[in-house]
């Protein structure tokens, strides 16, 4: 019971210093998992919207402000990615038949790299957050389990798939490149 | 071969890109400022839920005993539990008290004494 507790869906002081304390850091994961800058700066904005627009109680203290934070952004990505589901089978189509050069041209390497975010984008939405957490963050896998909300083995299934998810792209790149 | 580790780095968008740009930051923190300033208020620093329950239930208490106070006890009436003894419902003078006695088959008298006040 949240006795105590902010509630932050009436102040606009209460969001306002929310947004201040954490635009940032959302905004970074924000961009690692989004395809462009817009898309990035939408899902930050439409986090703290939910923020606005929940009743629930935002917990206390700036670190699980920001876990609180992070997870709501996750929720908010993983509706516009089943939302986007239909177009994403059709973006998978086409990636597989734009096999890489196999040359060492600078077009190659800029096919290469679109192909690996195209490969990270394509992840669900919480193995791409645990997969830029860890492995682009740095973040351990206990602070990452503790952010999302969920268990640390959890966390390490999700990094192994999302690895090897990646991994299969990236051989490819690296066969056509020899 | 690069490992995954490398490729996220090297596709890492803020390599290139950076941090937010202030006026972006602000036009987003104004939109989301605003539609928090524009919704009504919905909750207090305490949530009402529980204290109103509990108010709820106290009054509920306090009318239960005053319409006990208020209403006069039933007359006693004779309990007809088959299968058991003679039953001798008496009632006990005092109006605040009614007596319910039966007697069990090995021939044990039971006497219930119901305080209508909840005097102890």
């Amino acid at each position: 019971m949240a006795l105590g507790a902010a509630v932050v869906g009436s102040s606009g002081e209460q969001v306002g210093r929310l947004f201040d304390s954490h635009h940032q850091r959302l905004y970074r994961l924000a961009r690692r998992m989004s395809s462009t800058a817009e898309d990035a700066q939408d899902l930050l904005q439409e986090t703290f919207l939910r923020v606005v627009r929940t009743s629930a109680s935002v917990p206390h203290g700036a670190s699980n402000e920001e876990a609180w934070l992070v997870r709501i952004m996750v929720n908010v990505c993983r509706t516009r990615w089943h939302q986007r589901a239909n177009r994403r089978r059709l973006d998978a189509f086409n990636t597989t038949k734009s096999e890489p050069s196999s040359s060492r041209s600078p077009e190659a390497a800029l096919v290469a790299r679109a192909l690996v975010w195209q490969a990270l984008s394509r992840l669900a939405p919480r193995r791409r957050a645990i997969v830029v957490m860890c492995e682009l963050e740095g973040m351990p896998v206990p602070d990452t389990a503790r952010q999302l909300g969920i268990a640390a083995v959890t966390v390490r299934w999700h990094l192994s798939r999302g690895r090897r998810e990646l991994l299969q792209i990236i051989t490819r790149i690296e066969g056509g490149r020899q | 071969m690069k490992d995954v580790r490398s490729w996220l780095v090297e596709i890492d968008p803020l390599r290139v890109e950076g941090r937010l740009s202030p006026v972006r930051v602000e036009v987003i923190r104004h939109r989301v400022v605003t539609e928090a300033q524009a919704r009504p208020p919905a909750h207090t620093e305490w949530a009402p839920g529980p204290i109103l329950a509990t108010i709820a239930l106290a009054a509920s208490l306090l009318a239960g005993i005053g319409l006990a106070r208020v209403i006069p006890p039933a007359p006693a009436q004779p309990t007809n539990v088959s299968g058991l003894g003679d039953e001798q419902p008496t009632s006990s003078s005092e109006q605040r008290e009614t007596q319910v006695r039966f007697t069990t088959p090995g021939g044990t008298q039971i006497v219930w004494v119901l305080n209508t006040h909840l005097d102890l």
